[in-house]
Order: structure tokens, then C-alpha cells, then sequence
């Protein structure tokens, strides 16, 4: 039978998750891009860092991924991976339980995250005209 | 603010200030959007209305564009298989739709598949018809191979990460919406680029065409009782009036006041505006109706006030002219290439009755000179005269 349909993941930046908090993002889905610095197959668990360029997000900030539902897939640590997952935000920090993993190495960054800003850009013209 | 006149059915949304006229059915066809697969974003397909006044049909309106077809791109995030369809959840981002693909209907053919052409008896010496019968044998098996790798490739599922597109019509299983898709395809796209132009494709025609409201071309016949309707149509039975009647040299426009049939025009969009009118908004109107004559050409301002005169019933603004090419051609500046019809207007406009002529009067008489083989155009807007 036709189950519920996931929710949407909605692309976010690393710095984002970090920024915006529980309050926000907690229990959302979302769509993240990073590299791969880390990665445990027997505990299930990697690390993505930053890839943007922007001014408030530093390449020391790192995403603790919950691998268990991609597992096995072709990590190559020091490659970009996109993923889609619920995040949780622990003790510990925020933490994504990926569902979904995407090598996309050779992908523009830069181009990537200026068409987001401007798709979120529009959406947000078009609130404000409807209001 | 004036909409157009089929404004039949305009349903105010909750969160909208402005009302968008939506069409009735008959006009939908000329909207572009209607029955092409619009490239939207998931979560638009998602929150769109039925189009008002019509809730069963599966047309969905977008800023008063009727839209059925849809065409996504987005990423596979659930995949379920059923025996003669698949369905699967496509996330582009802005939102999770589930899309219904069939799989192919051709029945699988048992064994290898191959044409057994041990069937065509080849007699000894092989002739030229029984060549081409084979080669056309082996082409036809080698299409049938290519055909079952493509049903064989299209019966496998799309693996759950994958970017699929699709298209097809937005329909509603059990309550839910759904896409039910006539072409999907997996797209390989390693470095998102794919992903990345189709966004920028996206907003582009969002600003471009989505975000335009559909407006009806306005109607030629006098149906518009709007101001810039009464004043076309004013102005073209002035300019109906004055090629019937061919005693009018010039006119003033309290004259063409009297005239009844153009009167009845005025009173009639005065009836429909349910507006009274006086005879100041009446002079207005004809004096804008009068104007816009002039811009085509058919009637010029002479320097006595108020004073308009019909150029095609003039015969001195055309003899004038006339000198005027003549004149200018024998200098050795224009004797080759002609003068051009600018030129004309100027030394025109140096002579104190014709100051106020406009350069389409001036096309207009040197059309009618030309037709009457008194000057010769040399090139475009270029005249010159013997």
C-alpha cells in the first residue's frame, strides 16, 4: 500500500545546520553536501566538512553523519558526498542519519550554492508579494 | 483596475490581495502553458489549487494558468515496485511527489530471441533480391535486440539516489497527488550540473512565464468599454467618416461633434462605462481620437488653431511636396542616392503652413506619389524626382 511519502529534504548549508540550531532544523530533513574527512564502517558513523566559501563557515566545522542506512557505499575520504537524512540534534552536536548518499565529485561549489541562495532568494520575493 | 472583458469567474484567494481573472474553459487552449509539461518546482505542484469552477477535472491553476502536464527532476528517495508499475518518490528539493510509471507491455519473449533465419531456403546461386531480403533480416533482428535491452533496461528499477525525470499529468490517487508519467528517464549526472541548470532553467521561466498571468488578447469589435477601447474606436470611425465623405477638406473637432454616428459611439460606451459624460470628457476623447490620427497620417494640424486637415484631399501639401523632391534632387548632394523622407519633412516644415505636419504624413503623400510614378524611391525612405 502507498505508504506516507518522505519528507522533503530541503538544501542546507553545513554552517547553516550549525547556525540555525534545534529549534529550527531539529527532526527536518535535509540535503547536505561535504566532504569527506572521516569515515567507520563498523560503527556506522563519518564526518563531512565544510566545502562553502563563506565568511561565517570555517573548513573545521565537521557533521557527524549516522551511515547504518547507506552502508556499504564507495567512500572515498577527501571526496564530496551529498546526502539526504534527518537531522537530530544530540548532546554531542547536530548529527544527520543519512538515508541517501551521492558521490559528486567535480561539482562546481561555488555555482551550487549561488543558484540555492538564488532559488531561496525568489521563493522569498514570492511570500512577499502574496502577503 | 480594468481586467479584460471575459472576466467570468475571478476568485479572490485568501492570501491575495489580487484577484487573477481566471478563464473560463473554452479559452484555455490559448494559453501556452495549458497542455505543455511545465518545468515547475515540486513544492508548487504540490500546493496549487484546482482551477475554480472546475473541481473535477485534474487542471491545477498557477497564477491563473490552467496547467495538467507536469516535468520534474529530482532525486529517486523511495522506490516501490508493483507488478505493472513502478512508484517512485521523486525530491527535488522543494518538495516529495510520488510519480507512477508504467512499465513497457511487451509481452517477453521466450529463448534468446533471435529471428531463426534458417527458415528463408537459400538456393545455390544466391540472388540480388534474396541479398537484400537477408541483410534486411539481420537488420530487423539487430532492432529487435536494441528494443529488448531498452524494455529489459526500462522493466529494472531506478535505484534509490538516482535523478530521474520525468513527465506527465498531475493526478490524484486517493487523495493524494501523484504524477502519472508518460516519459521518465534516468539522467546520469555525477557533478550536478544537470541539477544545477535545470534550477537556474526554472527560475528563469518562473520570472519569464509562470509569474505572468494570462491575459486574453483584447477583442477588435467595440466589445471594450474601457477608455482606450471608445478611443480606437472612435478613431477609426473617424477615419471611416472622412474616407466616406469626400466633401471634408478640414474639419474642426467641434464639427465632428455633430456628426451623429460618431456621437452614437461616444454614448454608447457611455451607456456601458453606467457613467455620465459631459462635453469636456467628449472634447478629450476626440481630441485624443483626433491625435491618433494624426500619428498615422491622415490628417495633419494646420497653423490656423484647431484646424485639421485631410491630407488626401489637399492638393497643395501634395504639389508642395512634390517641388520639394524635385528641388533636392537636382543638387549634386542628393542627385544619385535621393533624399531621404526626413530630409523632405524638414524643408517641409519651413514653409508656415505645414508646421505641424507629422513624418507619417509625409510617408503617406510620398506612397501616393510613387504610385503615381512622380518621384522614384531609390532605396528604402530614400525619394528622388525627375
Amino acid at each position: 500500500m502507498a505508504r506516507n511519502l518522505p519528507d522533503n529534504g530541503q538544501v542546507v548549508r553545513i554552517c547553516e545546520i550549525f547556525q540555525r540550531g534545534s529549534e529550527e532544523l531539529d527532526g527536518q530533513a535535509v540535503r547536505v553536501m561535504g566532504k569527506l574527512e572521516t569515515h567507520d564502517i563498523v560503527v556506522c558513523t563519518a564526518e563531512l566538512s565544510n566545502v562553502e566559501r563563506t565568511q561565517n563557515s570555517s573548513p573545521h566545522q565537521q557533521l557527524t553523519v549516522n551511515t547504518r542506512l547507506i552502508e556499504p557505499f564507495q567512500a572515498r575520504l577527501g571526496s564530496i558526498f551529498q546526502m539526504i537524512g534527518e537531522t537530530e540534534f544530540t548532546t554531542r552536536g547536530p548529527l544527520l542519519h543519512a538515508r541517501l548518499v551521492k558521490c559528486v565529485d567535480g561539482i562546481d561549489t561555488a555555482v551550487y550554492y549561488k543558484v540555492l541562495d538564488m532559488q531561496r532568494q525568489y521563493f522569498k520575493q514570492r511570500l512577499v508579494l502574496h502577503v | 483596475m480594468a481586467e479584460g472583458p471575459s472576466t467570468l469567474e475571478s476568485s479572490s484567494q485568501v492570501d491575495n490581495e489580487k484577484s487573477y481573472s481566471y478563464l473560463p474553459q473554452t479559452y484555455w487552449g490559448l494559453d501556452p502553458l495549458h497542455r505543455a509539461f511545465v518545468k515547475m518546482f515540486i513544492r508548487d505542484v504540490l500546493e496549487m489549487d484546482n482551477y475554480p469552477g472546475h473541481p473535477a477535472l485534474n487542471v491545477y491553476a498557477y497564477k491563473n494558468h490552467p496547467i495538467s502536464r507536469v516535468d520534474l527532476l529530482g532525486w529517486v528517495v523511495r522506490v516501490e515496485e508493483r507488478e505493472k508499475l513502478f512508484n517512485y518518490a521523486i525530491d527535488d528539493g522543494t518538495g516529495v511527489i510520488g510519480c507512477t510509471c508504467w512499465k513497457p507491455r511487451v509481452q517477453s519473449t521466450t529463448g534468446k530471441g533471435l529471428i531463426d533465419d534458417n527458415d528463408y531456403s537459400t538456393t545455390g546461386a544466391s540472388t540480388s533480391a534474396n541479398s537484400a531480403e537477408q541483410e534486411f533480416v539481420e537488420f530487423l533482428a539487430s532492432k529487435m535486440q536494441e528494443i529488448k535491452k531498452c524494455v529489459r533496461q526500462l522493466r529494472q528499477p531506478v535505484k534509490l539516489g538516482d535523478l530521474l525525470h520525468v513527465r506527465g499529468r498531475i493526478k490524484s490517487y486517493r487523495g493524494r497527488r501523484e504524477v502519472g508519467a508518460a516519459y521518465f528517464h534516468l539522467v546520469v549526472d555525477p557533478t550536478c550540473s544537470t541539477e544545477i541548470r535545470r534550477t537556474m532553467e526554472q527560475l528563469q521561466l518562473y520570472q519569464d512565464f509562470y509569474d505572468v498571468p494570462f491575459q486574453l488578447p483584447r477583442c477588435q469589435e467595440g466589445g471594450d468599454s474601457s477608455e482606450a477601447g471608445v478611443v480606437k474606436s472612435l478613431q477609426d470611425a473617424i477615419a471611416n467618416f472622412l474616407s466616406t465623405n469626400s466633401t471634408v477638406l478640414n474639419f474642426e473637432i467641434k464639427e465632428l461633434a455633430t456628426v451623429d454616428s460618431l456621437m452614437a459611439i461616444v454614448q454608447k460606451a457611455r451607456k456601458e462605462n453606467d457613467s455620465t459624460i459631459n462635453a469636456k470628457q467628449v472634447f478629450s476623447l476626440f481630441t485624443r481620437a483626433v491625435g491618433g490620427l494624426e500619428e498615422l497620417g491622415i490628417v495633419y494640424k494646420s497653423d490656423k488653431d484647431n484646424l485639421y486637415v485631410v491630407i488626401d484631399r489637399d492638393a497643395t501639401l501634395e504639389s508642395s511636396v512634390l517641388d520639394i523632391v524635385r528641388r533636392e534632387s537636382q543638387k549634386p548632394k542628393y542627385s544619385e542616392s535621393g533624399c531621404h523622407y526626413r530630409h523632405i519633412l524638414d524643408c517641409l516644415r519651413t514653409n508656415h503652413r505645414f508646421s505641424g505636419v507629422s513624418p507619417n504624413v509625409v510617408v503617406h503623400i510620398l506612397d501616393k506619389l510613387e504610385s503615381q510614378s512622380d518621384v522614384i524611391s531609390t532605396s528604402e525612405n530614400y525619394y528622388i524626382a525627375f
